[in-house]
């Protein structure tokens, strides 16, 4: 009675084992063939996007971590949609980084943006960014023209982002796909 | 030689299902999900067979490929959606 007991226990314990096991190896390939994990390093997409602090600008304990899908075939890049990719080389010169940026895409290639007061139009209509906080806005105008096959970026948080407005656009070949969801800390969870 | 008594019955030695462990590495395998659903099939034939067949060993694996398997179905599901509908 007692042996079976003990050979109970030590099956239940080897398949919770195995059942660890196998589950890490599924969540190492998910994130190595399926989707991209990014951690969220700068405050330039605060609110939407948490850096840890004590990062400047940074509103989390924890840095945000989205996910990316490898393959999205029916994506197209959209206005407003929140995007990773690879910085020109422009980048590094004026930001004094470059490298794997998230930021917002409100330029479609051909699309002429300004600015003025830190309030954008896109070909002469004010762009309406229901993301933005008023207090994250900056006082900058300007105005740019999307070369075709590019499209132009900026930050949530206008003050804290070096974006398209300081280094340009960029190519359709440097997006590595759209952010679709938070997936770390627990409680900022979900689909953006 | 007539006469003679019975054989004594050894018991069958036990062995593990390889269906069981095909079972688990299946769910390990994941395949976006492809190996996740075939390893619910063969788990689901693995578990009857042993049922059936009490000197097959390997319940433990087979159980645990198939929630590695359910696990891996669920993530398969959120990579689909996210993918075609991003």
């Amino acid at each position: 009675m007692k042996r079976a007991a003990v050979t109970r226990g030590f099956r239940v314990v080897a398949g919770v084992l195995l059942f660890l096991v196998g589950t890490a190896g599924v969540i190492t390939q998910f994130g190595h063939f399926a989707m991209h994990l990014y951690r969220v390093p700068s405050s330039s997409m605060e609110p939407t996007l948490h850096c840890a602090r004590p990062g400047v600008g940074c509103e989390g304990d924890t840095a945000d971590w989205v996910l990316v899908p490898r393959f999205a075939p029916f994506w197209t890049p959209s206005r407003a949609d929140i995007v990773i990719f690879r910085t020109p080389p422009e980048t590094a010169v004026k930001c004094g980084e470059g490298g794997t940026f998230v930021k917002r895409l409100i330029g479609l290639p051909g699309d002429t943006v300004s600015e003025r007061d830190g309030y954008i139009s896109v070909n002469g209509r004010p762009l309406k960014e229901p993301y933005m906080k008023r207090s994250r806005r900056d006082t900058l105008s300007g105005t740019w023209h999307v070369p075709k096959g590019e499209y132009f970026f900026v930050g949530d948080n206008r003050a804290q982002s070096c974006a398209s407005r300081v280094w340009g656009s960029v190519p359709r070949h440097n997006l590595l796909g759209p952010v679709v969801a938070s997936w770390s800390p627990l409680s900022r969870k979900g689909p953006l | 030689m007539t006469g003679s008594s019975p054989r004594p019955q050894l018991p069958l030695p036990s062995q593990v299902d390889r269906l069981a462990i095909l079972t688990f590495v299946l769910a390990v395998l994941w395949l976006f999900g492809i190996g996740s659903l075939l390893a619910l099939y063969v788990g689901r034939r693995s578990l009857r067979r042993m049922r059936l067949q009490e000197e097959l060993r390997g319940r433990t694996v087979a159980w645990a490929g198939v929630a590695v398997a359910v696990f891996g179905i669920a993530l398969g599901g959120l990579w689909l959606g996210f993918s075609l509908t991003a």
